[in-house]
């Protein structure tokens, strides 16, 4: 794999999907992990020229951790024709790439709603398990506590979910105050981070 | 139970965490809680988190609060508690937004 890029070592790349349907999974991973002492990355927050694949490709190299939620990956019915949309099981399969090809690694996860349901999609990962989390907050909360388990300060499933509920109650001034019209542009998602790690820190974030 | 990866990583701090972003200096400002806290002199300054800088000195928290809330309608108010009470002493903080 061609050039050095820096990894690291606390980013998790998010392949989700970007809509109002989302909202609140979206919500619950970004205050999951933070909660977990991680850093959520999409790639919405690069800006520039580049070649969209390409601003892909390298957030994900850039993050230890890739997480890949395929619950929602279904037929597209809008026209044209009903189509599949690829772009999502597409990046995953970047990431299972680069655990096979950087020297230093890289750890993906999938995540779906049902059971048995990434066996008939995308039967190439038969022999990996998917987290479910039922398309549910408290689903997401508890997955991310299953995959990632940190060796100190580990948050409980109870402290995830008042995080959550914390930040959820001020979605509406994050899109006041940065005039997006969603929670996945990026000022709104740099606001929703910060707001996170305040309601995580508490005091301690002051100084 | 699947697989699993341990963290070892610290949890970083605030300011380190808003680093990470890659936001500009006055975007990261911005996004800074504003804090409330009584002075020595028993008046009330607002501040940044971050900064050293008075924002402004009020004679009473309520003015300090409402002046907070106006340089951030949106964002997070931090008060310093000044009465020790069942729910929190004179070393804590409220949130009031």
């Amino acid at each position: 794999m061609p050039g050095v890029q820096k990894v690291t070592q606390n980013a998790v790349f998010l392949n989700i999907p970007y809509g109002p349907k989302f909202r609140s999974l979206y919500i619950a991973y970004v205050a999951g992990l933070i909660q977990l002492g991680l850093i959520p990355r999409l790639t919405l927050r690069q800006p520039g020229k580049k070649r969209r694949l390409d601003k892909i490709l390298s957030e994900i190299r850039s993050c230890r951790y890739s997480i890949h939620d395929l619950s929602m990956v279904v037929v597209d019915r809008n026209p044209p024709p009903p189509t599949p949309r690829f772009n999502m099981p597409f990046e995953l399969g970047l990431a299972v790439a680069l655990d096979k090809l950087a020297p230093e690694g890289h750890d993906w996860f999938v995540f779906e709603a049902q059971d048995y349901r990434l066996l008939k999609s995308l039967s190439d990962l038969n022999g990996t398990d998917p987290q479910i989390h039922k398309g549910t907050v408290r689903g997401v909360m508890s997955q991310l506590l299953n995959i990632f388990r940190r060796v100190r300060n580990r948050p409980t499933l109870a402290e995830m979910m008042h995080t959550y509920n914390t930040t959820s109650r001020r979605v509406e001034m994050i899109l006041a105050k940065t005039g997006a019209a969603s929670l996945f542009e990026a000022r709104a998602f740099e606001d929703l981070c910060a707001e996170v790690k305040i309601a995580v820190d508490g005091p301690k974030a002051l100084r | 139970m699947g697989r699993s990866v341990k963290i070892r990583t610290r949890i970083p701090s605030y300011e380190e965490f808003v680093d990470t972003l890659g936001l500009s200096k006055a975007r990261r400002r911005s996004l800074a809680p504003i804090i409330v806290e009584r002075r020595e002199s028993g008046d009330y300054a607002i501040r940044r988190s971050g900064s050293e800088r008075a924002s402004g000195v009020f004679p009473t928290q309520r003015e300090a609060v409402e002046r907070a809330r106006e340089l951030s309608p949106y964002g997070a108010v931090f008060v310093e508690r000044v009465r020790d009470t069942t729910v929190g002493g004179t070393d804590k903080w409220r949130k009031v937004s």
